[in-house]
């Protein structure tokens, strides 16, 4: 009982040390540093939303780009070509990533494990080509430019304070979310399934719906994204995303919260920092899998919480 | 409508029933047009060597199976084709042959996630489980006439087979059932552990029907009233378990070699 309150007191001051960082830092940092971390959050909430399915559920999607995407070219759609408002492009980006999602949930729930992931990948393929191909709706090859942020959040500090406050409550809802009744059935059926159908849970439907939480919060992750570059274009939709995605949730430990966000912060530091010194930043991020998946394959949450155990081991022998 | 009419046409007390029930595996016959009846409150046990097609069978009234041929009725209703979660719903609950629970969770949540499985605030995304009163006590209620409630914090995958034995029916029971499938209840277990399983279910209440599976001739014999005897996809034998013993097929391919 006292380690689980020591436990609770040190996650407490963790998440204040990083919630205080993260406000202060635009008093101290560059403006180039602060765009960064404005990057750091926007993927973090992909990761995050990414992490449900993944680490709490289970479910291996290799197709979150799709979603995000369907929130970022609808948000660009919205604002460049019809002029619509930040608020009438949100309401959109959302419904546009929800109906998206679910009918990609309808098709790649029929599968699961390893089927599971190449459905959620060919799917997303399907909005790539979309994206890429649709000239007259998405600009083709050259994306959609000129997207303005409204005017009080037009510079880069005001922004960053935005995707702050929305991050963090993403972060909030997720955080009661996985502790609920309901996330402890994502847990279970991640464990086993088998055991969760005859226990009479309806399988299907919890998975349904996590896979739609899932693909909202990365819909809000590309309308930020959006905002935040005023450009989307078929980069943002292609494997590549969906992959890095995949990368943040492994490096930082699938199955906690904190994993996303520290995986989404390392990565987006490297890469751009990589990026300039090298063109090959895609090499570096794969050697990096590569040396995760082999030693840390919880991440760095799970290796972390490994050398503690260690620890306690050792202090109570 | 249609349910009644069968429940009419069916008029007796049995609870659980099974008619022609036939499972093909490609050319393999795992189950042969296999008829059961089991009456209220009754035990029965499924025993044979083997490959028998016990499990199979098993798995066609739990709804993991869809079968070939045939049909599953529960208090009358047919639910040959109702997914296993539904028929949960109803009143069944399950054990599993090899133990089959959530391994990296806590005992507690283990339980915990089954003593919530069918009530509605299990779609609750704002509360957790434990704040909900009812099930935290309906939960901690069966640890207890377990003993499981001392390891209540420990992981599941770091305890002994026996204790994992013991929770996997936990889990079925906490859900209240009124049928209750056991596939090998003692599977793996040390003749001591497996004594304390059989005093477990010989206490539960009187009204549960249970239908056991068992390879242990002698956990049958203690836990059942009737047997039913399967080789090679078919019921060889079917009745009171005295009767049973004594059949002549029986002691060939199932007792014989003792």
């Amino acid at each position: 009982m006292r380690g689980e309150l020591l436990a609770t007191r040190g996650r407490v001051i963790a998440i204040a040390a990083v919630l205080a960082f993260a406000v202060a830092s635009p008093l101290f940092v560059d403006e180039f540093s602060v765009l960064v971390l404005n990057q750091c959050l926007i993927w973090g909430i992909l990761a995050l939303s990414l992490d449900l399915m993944l680490g709490y559920t289970g479910m291996a999607s290799l197709g979150h780009a799709a979603y995000f995407g369907t929130g970022a070219y609808a948000t660009a759609i919205m604002s460049a070509t019809y002029g619509a408002s930040f608020g009438e492009a949100f309401v959109v980006a959302i419904i546009a990533a929800a109906v998206v999602t679910a009918i990609c949930a309808l098709v790649a729930l029929r599968a699961s494990d390893v089927y599971f992931l190449m459905i959620t990948f060919a799917l997303a393929m399907l909005i790539w080509g979309l994206a890429y191909r649709w000239d007259s709706m998405t600009g083709g090859e050259n994306g959609i430019a000129g997207i303005d942020r409204p005017l009080f959040m037009e510079d880069t500090i005001t922004y960053y304070y935005f995707t702050l406050i929305v991050a963090a409550g993403v972060f909030l809802f997720f955080s009661v979310l996985v502790h609920s009744c309901f996330g402890k059935t994502m847990v279970g059926i991640r464990e086993s399934e088998s055991r969760m159908r005859a226990l009479g849970y309806n399988v299907w439907l919890h998975k349904f719906i996590i896979y739609m939480i899932s693909g909202l919060f990365s819909g809000l992750a590309g309308f930020l994204w959006v905002y935040y570059n005023s450009y989307v274009a078929p980069t943002d939709v292609e494997l590549v995303t969906s992959f890095n995605a995949l990368l943040m949730v492994s490096l930082g430990g699938p199955g906690t919260l904190a994993g996303p966000l520290l995986g989404s912060t390392i990565f987006v530091i490297l890469d751009n920092s990589v990026n300039m010194f090298t063109e090959r930043s895609l090499t570096v991020v794969g050697c990096i899998y590569i040396v995760v998946v082999l030693f840390a394959p919880e991440g760095i949450m799970g290796f972390i919480k490994q050398l503690r155990t260690k620890v306690g081991e050792t202090d109570n022998g | 409508m249609e349910q009644e009419a069968h429940q009419g046409s069916n008029g007796s007390a049995a609870c659980l029933k099974a008619e022609g029930l036939a499972k093909h595996f490609g050319g393999l016959v795992a189950v042969n047009n296999v008829d059961l009846a089991v009456e209220n409150g009754e035990r029965r046990g499924i025993i044979g060597p083997n490959g028998a097609g016990k499990t199979t069978f098993f798995n066609m009234i739990a709804g993991e199976l869809d079968p070939t041929h045939g049909r599953v009725y529960l208090y009358g209703e047919d639910i040959t084709r109702l997914p296993t979660h539904r028929r949960t719903h109803l009143g069944m609950a399950r054990t599993f042959q090899i133990t089959n629970l959530f391994p990296n969770l806590t005992v507690l949540d283990n339980v915990l996630l089954a003593a919530q499985a069918l009530e509605r605030s299990k779609f609750s995304m704002l509360r957790t489980i434990k704040s909900h009163r009812h099930i935290y006590d309906k939960a901690e209620e069966m640890m207890r006439r377990l003993n499981l409630w001392d390891m209540q914090n420990l992981i599941v995958k770091d305890l002994s087979h026996g204790y994992q034995r013991q929770i996997e029916i936990a889990l079925a029971l906490v859900e209240n059932p009124k049928v209750l499938l056991l596939d090998e209840p003692t599977a793996g277990l040390s003749p001591a552990e497996s004594a304390e399983v059989v005093s477990l279910l010989k206490e539960l209440d009187a009204e549960i029907t249970m239908l056991i599976i068992e390879h242990d001739m002698d956990v049958a014999f203690e836990l059942v009233d009737k047997l039913m005897v399967m080789h090679e996809g078919e019921v060889i034998a079917d009745g009171p378990k005295e009767e049973v013993r004594a059949n002549q097929t029986v002691q060939e391919i199932y007792l014989g070699h003792d």
